[in-house]
């Protein structure tokens, strides 16, 4: 009998996982990529940037849709193409107006720069009924629907982590001793150009992919959670990569089981499973 | 100039931002020397040594460097606690630097970070946290960095400022002796020079304009 029953929860899962494998490859590919440019992020202390660039780079993509003849093509589709480059645009955008320089008034700028973006893009979406329909799902970060195209763009994620997996140590050297990595010959200025353009490009595929939620959570919520009592850099960065895998597994099931939307499931998946790894670390 | 072996100053004047707050000065150094400047507050030692490592810009005059980049410890406000380093990951930056050896194996490499932080004072501490360390064991660290690194030119501002006059003794000792044995300079920028005279290193005195 209760072979039975586990099988029949196999089954169910075997079916949910076929009807919704495109979303839930994204999820996991996004909770192992996304991370990684967040502890950068987290080195630097960045975090309000990176909770102000989504939302810029979303208010580019509402902006586009709002253009009559601009982003929607003859079928009344959102062109893919036309919506990533809306972002990247946002991206650096929201880069510029963050500004290279970390002074005291940065936080300031951000929380302003965020506000603004946030402001903006509801205004277009209440000016833009078809940019309203389109933009809502990637807001609430329902990525269930996701076809195999969305997932195939989430994967050109890896691309932008890899890079940074493979400068880790340099980018880390410069971003805790600045002065003694540009004396040792470190060109730090393009290593931080690099971050910068990396972290814009994987904003943007996330913010048209999986929407501005999910991307700033799975940038600054691993990370955050990976700090707490890392031993080194090597070890946050697998925690967070790890937690953020983990996010986006339970998220996904807590999804389909709650009926709650997958994003802000693995939102809220990344704080019990960070907390738990660092528990276990700690042990 | 052009860059080569030795660290080489001709009328050189530093400043923050446009304002000069040291120099002219002139001055040289060669493998296996040691130099320590001294000053009181506010002379630009430490806007000299910044200069020196490529950091920030000179006002005026001639500067030659060796090729290969500095090993440099800046004041202690340069430290960031928001990277949780372990101190074997600060060690590791020194194979960053654009002199590093490349050729030599995993295992060799170690054996070397071990070795250095033996020499330093801090035995069996490569697995300890960077930032849970004391302020002197930091120094120790940087300084253990800086040994590793195969830059020629090693820049040290006030990186014993704070050891207790036995280690900055040893430690000062150490450096120095590293300089002679592996033919590379010493640079370092402190209040209390005694100790670095003792180990054998020339001593350049600022008074409060910035000039010898």
């Amino acid at each position: 009998m209760i072979a039975a029953w586990l099988q029949a929860i196999l089954d169910a899962q075997l079916l949910l996982w076929r009807e919704f494998s495109p979303a839930w490859w994204a999820a996991i590919v996004a909770g192992a990529t996304l991370p990684a440019l967040g502890v950068q992020v987290a080195f630097r202390g960045q975090a309000l940037t990176t909770l102000a660039i989504p939302q810029v780079s979303f208010a580019a993509m509402a902006l586009a849709l709002a253009i009559p003849g601009f982003a929607l093509t003859d079928a009344h589709e959102p062109s893919m193409l036309v919506m990533l480059a809306a972002a990247f645009a946002g991206a650096l955008l929201g880069g510029l107006l963050a500004g290279q320089r970390q002074d005291q008034h940065a936080p300031l700028r951000m929380g302003a720069v965020f506000v603004g973006a946030w402001a903006l893009t509801e205004t277009v979406r209440a000016l833009s009924p078809v940019g309203e329909m389109r933009l809502e799902p990637l807001l609430h970060g329902e990525l269930l629907g996701a076809s195999p195209s969305t997932a195939g763009l989430v994967a050109l994620l890896v691309l932008p982590c890899a890079v940074i997996l493979a400068l880790q140590r340099r980018l880390s050297f410069c971003a805790a001793f600045p002065d003694a990595a540009l004396a040792a010959g470190l060109n730090t200025r393009r290593l931080e150009r690099g971050l910068a353009l990396m972290l814009g490009a994987a904003i943007a595929l996330g913010t048209v992919t999986l929407g501005p939620l999910v991307t700033a959570a799975l940038l600054l919520l691993p990370a955050a959670l990976a700090a707490r009592n890392a031993p080194s850099a090597i070890s946050m960065l697998r925690r967070a990569m790890l937690t953020g895998v983990l996010a986006a597994l339970l998220g996904s099931i807590a999804s389909v089981l709650a009926d709650i939307p997958l994003g802000a499931a693995i939102a809220l998946a990344c704080v019990p499973i960070g907390l738990c790894i660092s528990a276990l670390q700690r042990r | 100039m052009q860059p080569g072996a030795a660290l080489e100053l001709k009328d050189l004047v530093v400043g923050r931002g446009s304002t000069p707050v040291a120099g002219p000065l002139s001055f040289s150094l060669a493998p296996g020397e040691s130099l320590v400047i001294t000053g009181p507050n506010g002379c630009g030692k430490t806007t000299l040594a910044r200069c020196l490592a490529g950091v920030a810009a000179p006002l005026a005059g001639a500067l030659q460097r060796p090729v290969n980049g500095v090993a440099f410890i800046p004041q202690s406000g340069d430290t960031d606690a928001l990277v949780p380093l372990s101190v074997d990951e600060v060690l590791r930056f020194a194979a960053l630097s654009s002199a590093a050896n490349t050729a030599q194996s995993a295992m060799a490499a170690h054996a070397e970070r071990a070795a250095v932080l033996d020499a330093v004072g801090l035995p069996g501490a490569q697995h300890r946290r960077f930032a849970q360390l004391s302020g002197g064991e930091r120094q120790r660290v940087q300084i253990a960095r800086v040994l590793l690194s195969e830059c020629p030119l090693m820049i040290l501002d006030e990186a014993t400022s704070a050891a207790d006059a036995a280690s900055e003794q040893m430690l000062a000792a150490a450096i120095a002796a590293h300089a002679r044995q592996r033919g590379r300079m010493a640079l370092v920028v402190a209040h209390h020079p005694a100790a670095w005279v003792a180990a054998g290193a020339r001593l350049l005195t600022l008074n409060a304009r910035g000039t010898p």
